[in-house]
């Protein structure tokens, strides 16, 4: 109880003491004083009465008016500038956050396609089943055709979200029934956040465990390597998307509540799975390219995959876990 | 979880509603909307409390102190004539808008 009733001080510490305001405080200590008793017999703990009271208490802004007060409750909440966003904004939001999410995350799952196609064809030439040369001209050519539409897809999916970005750097003000809402749904989401992170990490790690150990036994010979080099872009692939995708999720959750990365303090940086994946994978396509053709080394560089597999997955899980404490 | 914007214009409507056979207190109204509406809708301590202020300053309800058995004072609210034919307008207002919001759904 002492809680909620320093809870009702602290609201009204800035406030001037005038009849209207202090009978709105008596009142409204009342109101929190019957909510905890009733609660309190209904059998909730100490804890549980005071969080649920405090959490329907609403807003200073709403008694402004009430009060005659609103030029001091406007200067005491909107030091900075605000966004205001409406319920059918914050849904809108959410569905274009979702929606460029996916586009980057298909974007770099193309890429990573390409290159696994690229070392398939060249796996298929160490076979002898087609010459090198065209191994290559067709693995090169189609990888970069599928960048060029990556990089189309990664345009267009930041247009769309440019209309946002200021939530990035600016805090947001919502209703509390609407903050409510979003932070239960942020609250619902968190546990299949942490299975997709984990499963995200799991994936890379089995598949490069696959692929040292064949390595290391020598069982296969390079074309059974090289297969499962493919095969482990693919599984990148999928594990950058379900980074991409929940981190994203999370951020926006994070964006509209004020909240994590995105407080008051330092509204700043940003959601980093889906802004760092792309240039990341096509720095680690250039520097492979590159590598391959200068020191035709197409038999040894698909060693970089792994190692960019296994340090994204790095990024990703240190980035998730510490970031949303 | 309800839209809020749409609950706003029906605040008034709400109170002066659950006011109309008898007078009551603020935690009490509070209780009987979250029951009667099965918890779907909440109503917030700072919304009740405006609510209520607005509608004492328009005439539409008279507060006076009631004393419980702790000896503890609380207010009472009584919806006033006034009140009452302003809810009979709201009512009529919402019926109004359902049915053409009714048929533009339908």
């Amino acid at each position: 109880m002492d809680a909620i009733k320093s809870y009702l001080e602290n609201m009204f510490l800035h406030l001037p003491k005038t009849n209207e305001v202090l009978r709105a405080k008596e009142e409204l200590a009342q109101m929190m004083e019957d909510k905890y008793n009733q609660l309190r017999s209904e059998g909730r703990t100490e804890n549980e009465a005071v969080g649920q009271v405090i959490s329907e208490f609403g807003n200073l802004e709403e008694l402004a008016e009430t009060l005659g007060i609103p030029q001091e409750v406007k200067d005491l909440e909107s030091e900075t500038q605000h966004i205001t966003m409406t319920d059918s904004e914050v849904e809108r939001y959410l569905q274009v956050s979702k929606e460029t999410s996916k586009q980057v995350a298909s974007g770099v799952a193309i890429i990573l396609l390409g290159v696994a196609i690229l070392i398939f064809l060249n796996a298929l030439a160490e076979r002898g089943v087609l010459a090198e040369n065209i191994a290559q001209a067709m693995g090169v050519g189609g990888l970069l055709l599928l960048i060029a539409l990556a990089v189309y897809i990664f345009i267009m999916a930041g247009m769309k979200g440019e209309k946002y970005e200021q939530l990035e750097t600016t805090p947001v003000k919502i209703d509390p029934y609407l903050h409510d809402r979003i932070a239960q749904m942020k609250e619902g989401y968190r546990p299949g956040f942490a299975r997709r992170i984990a499963g995200g990490v799991a994936i890379i790690l089995l598949s490069v465990v696959a692929l040292v150990t064949v390595a290391i036994l020598e069982v296969g010979g390079d074309f059974t390597l090289m297969l499962l080099v493919a095969g482990l872009l693919v599984a990148v692939a999928l594990a950058v998307g379900l980074f991409i995708t929940s981190s994203s999720q999370m951020e926006a959750y994070d964006k509209l509540l004020n909240e994590g990365d995105y407080t008051l303090q330092h509204k700043s940086g940003n959601s980093f799975a889906e802004k760092i994946s792309s240039p990341y994978w096509m720095l680690v396509v250039a520097i492979y390219l590159t590598w391959s053709f200068i020191s035709d080394a197409w038999g040894i560089s698909w060693i970089i995959w792994p190692i960019a597999g296994v340090l994204f997955g790095l990024i990703a899980a240190i980035s998730g876990s510490f970031g949303r404490q | 979880m309800i839209s809020s914007d749409v609950i706003r214009g029906y605040t008034d409507t709400i109170i002066l509603s659950l006011l109309r056979n008898q007078p009551g207190y603020g935690y009490e109204i509070s209780r009987q909307i979250s029951a009667i509406t099965e918890q779907k809708f909440v109503m917030r301590e700072t919304t009740l409390y405006s609510t209520f202020n607005r509608l004492e300053h328009n005439g539409y309800l008279r507060s006076f102190y009631g004393t419980e058995s702790n000896g503890k004072r609380r207010t009472y609210y009584e919806i006033t004539p006034e009140g009452r034919a302003y809810l009979k307008e709201k009512i009529a207002e919402w019926e109004l808008t359902k049915e053409i919001i009714e048929k533009i759904i339908r």
